[in-house]
């Protein structure tokens, strides 16, 4: 793109300075006398020169100038494509770039409410189907402890179809959470930690608190690793971090460590913490964030979910919010 | 004998499962939201909760966390519909002593029942000089802390059951993997070898978690 403008204007300019320069030779030549003819087109050679030059120094800065809004967008639909479905409230002088800029946002803020609801739903259905089969397997087995053997019989054949049941369930849900994590790449967690660092350096500078990183590599050998889609863990770190800058007070730590086979990874501050009556409701949609420039702990969960994890508001009095992921263990 | 108080919100399960517990002979209390649970659970009358995870006003694992963090010591067998594995290990983060998947059958739960009683009434699981904390899983050789993860401290916490007597490999691919077909698989034998390592067990010559060739593992009383 850059070099496209370039090549146009040098061609332009090119054109402009020969169809300048080359009748201005042929009058030097036809009606400077003698002496003054080489001196006369030297000067205008030279300055030919110079009109070209100047005219590519300064293509050259338009054309960065035009390519970087460009540029960014791409940027920003990438990241979208790889899962990131933070809108960027990003904004340019141009109209157009503007309604690019509107269009990628709005649709990362859709896509993000459309994975809410596909994990809504799947959670809905599996504690419904499970709920409403556990009452069923209970009262048959009620059924089964009576002496009759041939009612029991019959009981005993109704549950099994509760456990073929059961078992679809499983497989349907299963089936689900596969095609949903099929983004999903390795991750490393120390990767994701320094990046915060870049991403969050100036908010945290503006507010003149603290950001600390603890993820431990010593003993994990290789590094901590997880399986998570790309962009998603980034995402979500980000909304627990603002979350803290925003509700928290103090300085904000983000630890990550090893647990069993899950990647754990914690933000927390140093404020009092989530108000009692609002703890059963940090995860409700419109509760937390989703002001337009984040995605709000709803879809923040959805989003782990997604990768087969969780997240958990660990503890209330300070706020401990933990992300758990499957862990790639180095074994 | 013993109290049960059960925290379900949903009555189409909390009856039979009341009738059930109550058929066992324990006292049942039942709570259908998770603040009057916590406060019934707190009241210091009740030997074991059984918890849903899905309870209005103040879910499953907040009133576990509450309970946990209120210095209660009084075992949980969580309940939910929720049954990938990270919800077992978040359940147990918050503080659940167990964990029964919904649906479940009635016999599985019952015995999970008794074995946190009986386990209220005895020490943590020892033998041999390992030591495992069962209210805060955490592993201990001679007194020093051993990292396990979730499947070895499972297995390890099945040998320690039966400690002095032979886990036969089918049991221990069941209770471990839930699925016997790992019986066979190369995985138990790793699993076992990983635990001889951090318990410090020469793998030539075991002396606390011995090979009984062509059965499974026995873990020495010691």
């Amino acid at each position: 793109m850059r070099r496209r403008i370039l090549v146009s204007t040098l061609t332009a300019v090119l054109l402009a300075v020969g169809i300048l320069v080359v009748p201005l030779l042929l009058l030097v030549h036809r009606y400077v006398v003698d002496g003054g003819r080489l001196w006369a087109a030297g000067l205008i050679v030279v300055l030919a020169v110079v009109a070209v030059v100047v005219a590519m120094v300064v293509a050259a800065r338009r054309a960065r100038e035009t390519v970087r809004p460009l540029a960014e967008l791409a940027a920003d639909a990438a990241r979208l494509a790889a899962g990131d479905l933070g809108p960027t409230g990003r904004r340019y002088v141009a109209e157009e770039l503007d309604d690019l800029a509107d269009a990628l946002d709005s649709a990362a803020i859709r896509l993000g409410e459309l994975v809410r609801r596909e994990r809504q739903l799947a959670a809905d259905v599996s504690h419904q189907l499970r709920s409403r089969l556990t009452a069923l397997s209970m009262r048959l087995e009620e059924v089964a402890a009576v002496a009759d053997p041939a009612v029991r019989a019959e009981a005993e054949a109704a549950l099994d179809q509760v456990d073929r049941m059961v078992h679809i369930v499983d497989e349907l849900l299963d089936q689900a959470r596969t095609e949903r994590a099929h983004n999903a790449v390795e991750i490393d967690m120390a990767e994701q930690l320094s990046a915060l660092r870049t991403d969050w350096d100036d908010a945290f500078r503006l507010s003149g608190r603290q950001l600390h990183l603890d993820a431990p590599d010593g003993d994990l050998g290789p590094g901590l690793r997880a399986r998570a889609t790309p962009g998603h863990v980034a995402q979500v770190l980000g909304v627990l971090i603002e979350n803290a800058l925003q509700h928290g007070a103090g300085a904000v730590t983000v630890a990550a460590r090893a647990h069993g086979e899950h990647v754990v990874v914690e933000v927390r501050d140093e404020g009092v913490g989530v108000p009692d009556p609002l703890v059963p409701l940090v995860f409700d949609r419109g509760v937390s964030g989703g002001d337009g420039t984040g995605i709000g702990l709803s879809v923040a969960g959805a989003l782990v979910e997604a990768d087969s994890g969780r997240l958990e508001l660990r503890s209330a009095h300070p706020a401990v919010f933990a992300v758990y992921l499957p862990r790639i263990s180095a074994d | 004998m013993a109290t049960v108080l059960l925290a379900e919100d949903d009555t189409a399960i909390a009856q039979p499962l009341a009738r059930a517990l109550e058929r066992e002979g324990y006292e049942v209390v039942v709570r259908t939201d998770g603040v009057s649970a916590l406060q019934a659970a707190l009241s210091g009358n009740v030997d074991l909760l059984v918890l849903d995870l899905g309870l209005p006003r103040a879910d499953g694992l907040e009133v576990a966390r509450r309970l946990r963090a209120a210095g209660s010591a009084l075992p949980v067998l969580m309940l939910t519909a929720r049954r990938d594995e990270v919800d077992f290990v978040v359940g147990l983060d918050a503080g659940a002593d167990d964990y029964v998947g919904k649906p479940f059958r009635l016999a599985e739960l019952l015995a999970r029942v008794r074995a946190l009683l009986r386990r209220r009434y005895s020490a943590d699981l020892a033998a041999s000089g390992v030591r495992l904390e069962l209210a805060s899983h955490r592993a201990y050789c001679d007194g020093e802390e051993v990292h396990l993860t979730n499947k070895e401290y499972a297995l390890l916490r099945l040998l320690l059951e039966h400690a002095g007597d032979v886990v036969t490999r089918q049991d221990a691919a069941e209770h471990v993997w839930g699925d016997p077909e790992m019986a066979g698989s190369k995985t138990l034998d790793m699993h076992i070898s990983w635990l001889r390592r951090k318990l410090g067990d020469p793998a030539q010559a075991p002396r606390k978690l011995v090979t009984v060739r062509g059965v499974g593992f026995r873990f020495e009383r010691g």
